[in-house]
């Protein structure tokens, strides 16, 4: 009702029917305004894309999320809920999905949004020329994975169909179970083909250049700054549900200028290191954000023939202390590992307990170091060797570098077995793991969607994520089964995983670590803000400060 | 004028021989170069000082190699993690007593620590002992620094010699490469190496060597210079002496205060340079450490375990320091204008 | 004048050339580096893969590629970056290098003002306890590593006394305490240098010839002792650049400034190859003009330099 009421007032001077109706509207919104309080955040990195197709960093997500929504959105329980959607069914060979359309979502420039933005969005991500890295999560759509290796050219063969402008049909070439808990993902969002068209190659590099179909609008990003705003886009069709008037997201590199901002009232959140957790345990912001993001070494059979040796395998698992590298190593933001599978994922269909628990072996995957020296002997007698020398890939990530130099410690209690570390930076780790030029490597995989899949399908003998290249006859078939036989009915699909799960445990196909999460500093009077342990780990949509 | 016949022989006195030599003998003590500078040096209490500082802490990191080396700094008690410095004695600030998220307790005790179990400079995150840790990284600090002063030395000293002895177009050209290379950012150049090289101490080493290099040669050049100018090198040259010889004879000797000087320089911005590359991340990689990680470790902790980040910054300082005046006051004795 | 001309004119050659090696040198040494430019290249097709790799002109032969990339680079066209899809890697520096400027800028001017200050105060009072303390705390400048001083700053002047911003960059404000933090080093070099000099200064000739002829103290420190120490002083502008340009980078981090020091970095940890090459060829040509000017003007102010000889 104060000062912001002066353009309103000369706006309806010229309209004066419409005047009274805007001033009415400024009013409530000021109101509002003096309700929730601007909120500020931190990320540690800077966006680097706003473009859904070629979104790879978290934060992209993160900006993606809070511009946009897809057919679906993930609710605050991780439930997909359905958003630009308003409902949907599916054939009962779970190989046709028709989405309704929400009738009269606009994007923030107006126009509204059709199932054609849809199947625009969808083929740009497919085409091949977008090189879109996350393009592989369309496989199982009809011609997803053809028109990515580029042996069919017509975009328009991708199994995605506007049958009128609020009607969307897909088509797939196998079952997909996840493709609903997809959905709420950035690469799936629709995309305006005109607005793309008319910005051409800057579509997603600055706030300009991009459009909004979700609860905020971008402003001053120039495509490399350190501070973004979001406003309340006020053409999102559920902007009742969007209370915060104006968010900010900053560049924060440094955790120790975090803390420090975050105790001066500047950020309203801010991530902490070890050392900070444990000085501030008994604060009240002190939070504990999930993720479906598990750590776990790959032994290379490749490199190390010892390493085909499960004794061996075991031997390694069993001298690792995970409570100790949980809470006093990365203290605050992991937890053991007792499986591959990252916890948070999904919930066991029958009993709805957490997969990573109910699927858990007792015994299989702790700590106990003379078990450890005696089945490291016998599995160096069965190998003929005397003693083993490897080499520990790690990034320099913080969690990596600390990791790697408890691991190496740890390790090195089993007598004949000495460890040497090599620390290289992030993305090096990625590609001389994806060459298999290494001994030992500590991975880090964040589940992609919610479901086992994400997991387990990448340690399949022929898939390119098992680096270390074990192989199991009986694992790929309990796969297979769980993607073939059992792929409508979650109970025996469940199963089939719940099996490969305790398979690889038994066998120790890879070394599980820790289930990550993230320890931070959430201010009391932030209310409303939605984790996802897969996807965007931020949603400011229903986020307010009091 | 009658006295003076009165003058008898035997007024007289014989002068001894060697009158002539006494008469001229000066009387202080004749000195090399070398005992005047050092003459000079302890007259100098800063710098004097600061020598006997890097005597005792050089000495403590090498003595050290059998209590302080790879292995045993690598021993980790995780249980024993962040304990605040405790020495023998109840001595304020070394008494074990921390304050973490507003509580204070005896941390020793919480740990289950042993009796007479000590860290006087207390442990990090791993439960290893800081103290062990500050001497094993002093020592990875100056060998990283004494590397690169080697190199130094050794390049930058032929190159100088060679570039102001020859002249003319070899010293052109050479002096366009000096030009050239100082012109890059020393970060820069470091960065594209440890890019394609495994980072280690000797590879960190190199890189700085490879940017510190140029001005010692510019100031030997220079030395190089005005002493081909003098006459005991025209001297020698006429003798036919070969100019190696002439450069080891009479050059190296002649320019060797300059090297000292210059070297002193070298030494602490090396340290220095390390330092500040492991904050960046891409200093000695773990489970190596330095001062530069050390401080990089501390630096992120020290709001709640400050002494974490106070011992190994109190050895750099003092280093730094040491290096720094010990350099200006090896200058000032070094100067023959400043002889006294 | 027209031997300075020409003196310019052949600096301006050298640098152009030490462009040239520069950005061979990055160029080819990025050709030996292990690592793609992409997060995520194991989920890719092959099909995606070739047209990515033909998008960043990969397939060339590699003498192809060098020849566009000097061509391209010696116009300020470093490509476009890994980490920053579509952004072109000069943008990218452009937008970022305002912050860093003025930083350095800021500190050069208070780090050589202060240190100037301390030099003359300590050469004044030579060999007394003056002279001991401010040298001390002149070494002490650069015996503290930056990152140290400045998280010790943050904490205590930011946080605890509350006297200035933590960090950000959103006015003046918010400049005060990185510029102290990254003009500690020119500060000490800068006391510790005009400190040499005077003393040198205040035992030559024409200083005694000034006190025989009774000028009073003050007009020997300040018009003859000051004046003619300050001149040399110019040629360590340099050598303060390079210092400036690698503290920057720590700093930047810190105060989360929006400078190209803070990118530098991280583009080195997300292996962003383009940026790593483009800021290098920024930083070595920055230096370079910062060379070529401090050359120019020790030549214009100090009679005694004849920069055509």
């Amino acid at each position: 009702m104060k000062k912001s009421i002066g353009k309103p007032l000369a706006l309806a001077a010229g309209f004066m029917l419409a005047g009274t109706v805007l001033a009415q509207a400024t009013a409530s919104a000021d109101e509002e305004e003096g309700k929730y309080k601007p909120i500020t955040w931190a990320e540690n990195a800077p966006l680097s894309s706003m473009d859904p197709s070629k979104v790879t960093a978290a934060i992209d997500f993160d900006g993606l999320t809070a511009t946009n929504d897809g057919l679906f959105r993930a609710d605050k329980n991780n439930k997909p809920q359905p958003a630009l959607a308003e409902s949907y069914e599916v054939s009962d060979d779970g190989l046709h999905y028709t989405f309704k359309l929400r009738k009269g979502a606009e994007w923030s420039n107006g126009t509204p949004i059709t199932a054609n933005d849809f199947v625009y969005g969808w083929q740009r991500t497919n085409d091949p020329k977008t090189a879109s890295q996350y393009a592989y999560l369309f496989s199982g759509i009809k011609n997803a994975d053809a028109i990515q290796n580029g042996k069919e050219k017509d975009l328009s063969k991708l199994g995605v169909k506007a049958e009128d402008d609020h009607t969307l049909k897909v088509d797939l070439e196998k079952p997909l179970p996840q493709l609903i808990s997809m959905l709420p993902m950035a690469p799936f969002f629709p995309q305006n083909e005109a607005f793309v068209k008319e910005v051409g190659a800057k579509y997603g590099t600055q706030s300009k250049y991009i459009l909004s179909s979700g609860p905020y609008v971008q402003q001053d990003w120039n495509g490399s700054n350190d501070t973004v705003t979001y406003k309340k886009n006020e053409k999102y069709y559920d902007k009742d549900a969007v209370k915060t008037k104006k968010l900010t997201i900053k560049t924060i590199a440094d955790q120790n200028t975090g803390y420090n901002l975050y105790k001066s009232d500047t950020l309203d959140f801010t991530t902490l290191s070890p050392q900070q957790v444990t000085a501030s345990k008994n604060d009240k912001a002190f939070t504990t954000i999930p993720s479906a993001t598990a750590s776990y070494m790959q032994l290379n059979e490749k490199q190390v023939p010892e390493f085909k040796n499960t004794n061996i395998r075991r031997a390694i698992s069993y001298a690792i202390d995970r409570k100790i590298l949980a809470d006093k190593i990365l203290t605050g933001s992991a937890t053991p590992a007792t499986t591959f599978s990252a916890t948070k994922l999904v919930e066991n269909p029958n009993d709805g307990e957490d997969f990573s628990k109910s699927v858990t072996v007792d015994g299989a995957v702790t700590h106990d170091l003379d078990k450890a020296q005696e089945l490291f002997d016998k599995g160096l007698k069965e190998t003929g060797s005397k003693d083993l020398e490897i080499e520990l890939l790690a990034d320099d990530s913080d969690g990596a570098k600390r990791s790697a130099e408890f691991l190496q410690s740890q390790l090195q209690q089993i007598d004949g077995l000495k460890v040497k570390i090599k620390m290289v930076p992030f993305k090096q780790r990625i590609s001389l793991s994806a060459d298999k030029k290494f001994d030992m490597v500590i991975s880090l995989w964040g589940a992609d969607y919610a479901d086992p899949s994400t997991f387990l399908d990448l340690y399949k003998s022929d898939s390119p994520f098992n680096e270390g290249s074990w192989h199991n006859d009986e694992y790929d078939a309990l796969i297979d089964r769980a993607n073939g036989e059992h792929v409508n009915d979650p109970k025996k699909r469940f199963a089939d995983y719940k099996e490969a799960e305790q398979l690889m445990s038994k066998e120790m196909g890879v070394v599980p670590l820790y289930y990550r999460s993230q320890a931070a500093f959430v201010r009391p009077s932030v209310k409303g803000m939605v984790y996802q342990p897969a996807g965007a780990p931020y949603d400011f949509k229903w986020a307010y400060k009091e | 004028m009658a006295e003076l016949n009165q003058v008898s022989a035997a007024d007289f006195e014989l002068l001894p021989n060697d009158r002539k030599r006494n008469n001229e003998t000066i009387e202080k003590p004749s000195l090399s170069f070398a005992q005047d500078a050092w003459r000079r040096l302890k007259k100098n209490k800063g710098a004097f000082i600061s020598l006997w500082v890097i005597v005792v802490i050089v000495a403590a990191a090498f003595i050290s190699i059998p209590y302080a080396n790879t292995t045993t700094t690598a021993e980790q008690n995780v249980m024993q993690q962040n304990l605040p410095p405790k020495a023998p004695g109840n001595l304020p600030g070394f008494n074990g007593k921390q304050k973490v998220d507003g509580e204070r307790f005896d941390a020793y005790k919480r740990a289950d620590v042993k009796k007479g179990e000590y860290h006087i400079f207390g442990t990090d995150q791993f439960g290893r002992d800081i103290f062990k840790r500050v001497l094993y990284g002093t020592r990875v600090s100056l060998q990283v620094a004494l590397i690169a002063a080697l190199m130094d030395l050794v390049f930058g000293v032929t190159y100088g010699m060679i570039s102001g002895w020859k002249g003319g177009r070899v010293d052109m050209v050479m002096q366009r490469i000096v030009e050239i290379i100082s012109s890059v950012p020393n970060l820069v150049v470091f960065v594209l190496l440890i890019l394609i090289m495994k980072p280690g101490l000797f590879s960190i080493a190199l890189g700085i060597a490879l940017t510190s290099w140029t001005s010692m040669s510019r100031l030997i050049r220079a030395e190089v210079l005005s002493l081909k100018e003098q006459d005991f090198i025209s001297a020698a040259k006429t003798l036919g002496t070969s100019p190696w010889k002439i450069g080891l004879r009479h050059l190296v000797p002649n320019v060797s205060s300059t090297i000292i000087v210059q070297l002193m320089f070298t030494i602490p911005s090396a340290i220095f340079f390390e330092a500040l590359l492991s904050f960046i991340g891409i200093g000695i990689p773990v489970p190596m450490a330095s001062l530069g990680t050390l401080l990089n470790d501390g630096q992120t902790a020290f709001q709640f375990y400050p002494y974490q980040l106070v011992f190994p910054a109190l050895i750099l300082s003092a280093l730094m320091i040491a290096f720094n005046l010990l350099a200006d006051g090896l200058r000032d004795a070094f100067d023959p204008r400043t002889r006294d | 004048m027209s031997g300075m001309f020409k003196y310019i004119l052949k600096r301006i050659g050298i640098i152009f050339l030490t462009l040239i090696i520069v950005i061979s040198a990055t160029f080819f040494l990025m050709k030996l580096m292990p690592g793609s430019p992409l997060a995520n290249a194991a989920r890719l097709s092959g099909e995606q893969r070739q047209l990515i790799e033909s998008q960043y002109g990969l397939n060339d032969p590699l003498m192809v590629q060098y020849w566009h990339y000097l061509v391209n680079a010696l116009q300020f066209n470093f490509g476009h970056s890994f980490q920053f899809q579509d952004q072109p890697v000069s943008r990218l520096i452009a937008q970022r290098i305002g912050p860093s400027i003025q930083l350095g800028l800021q500190a050069l001017v208070f780090g050589v003002i202060s240190g100037i200050g301390l030099g003359a105060a300590a050469a004044v009072r030579r060999n007394t306890k003056t002279d001991t303390t401010l040298s001390i705390l002149a070494v002490l400048g650069v015996s503290i590593p930056s990152f140290v001083f400045a998280a010790l700053a943050q904490y205590f002047v930011g946080l605890k006394l509350g006297w200035l911003p933590i960090a950000g960059w959103e006015g003046f404000k918010f400049t005060i305490l990185p510029t102290i933090a990254l003009g500690m080093a020119p500060l000490a070099t800068a006391a510790r240098f005009i400190r040499t000099e005077m003393v040198d200064v205040m035992g030559s000739d024409y200083i005694e010839l000034a006190r025989a002829k009774g000028l009073s103290q003050n007009e020997i420190v300040w018009k003859h002792t000051l004046r003619n120490s300050l001149i040399p002083l110019v040629t360590l502008i340099g050598p303060m650049a390079v210092n400036l340009m690698t503290g920057s980078v720590v700093i930047e981090k810190i105060f989360a400034i929006p400078g190209i020091g803070g990118q530098f970095v991280s583009s080195i940890l997300t292996n962003d190859y383009p940026v790593i090459m483009g800021t290098t060829i920024v930083y070595s040509m920055m230096l370079m003009v910062v060379l070529l000017v401090t050359d120019i003007l020790y030549g214009l102010i100090d009679p005694r330099i004849r920069l055509a000889n």
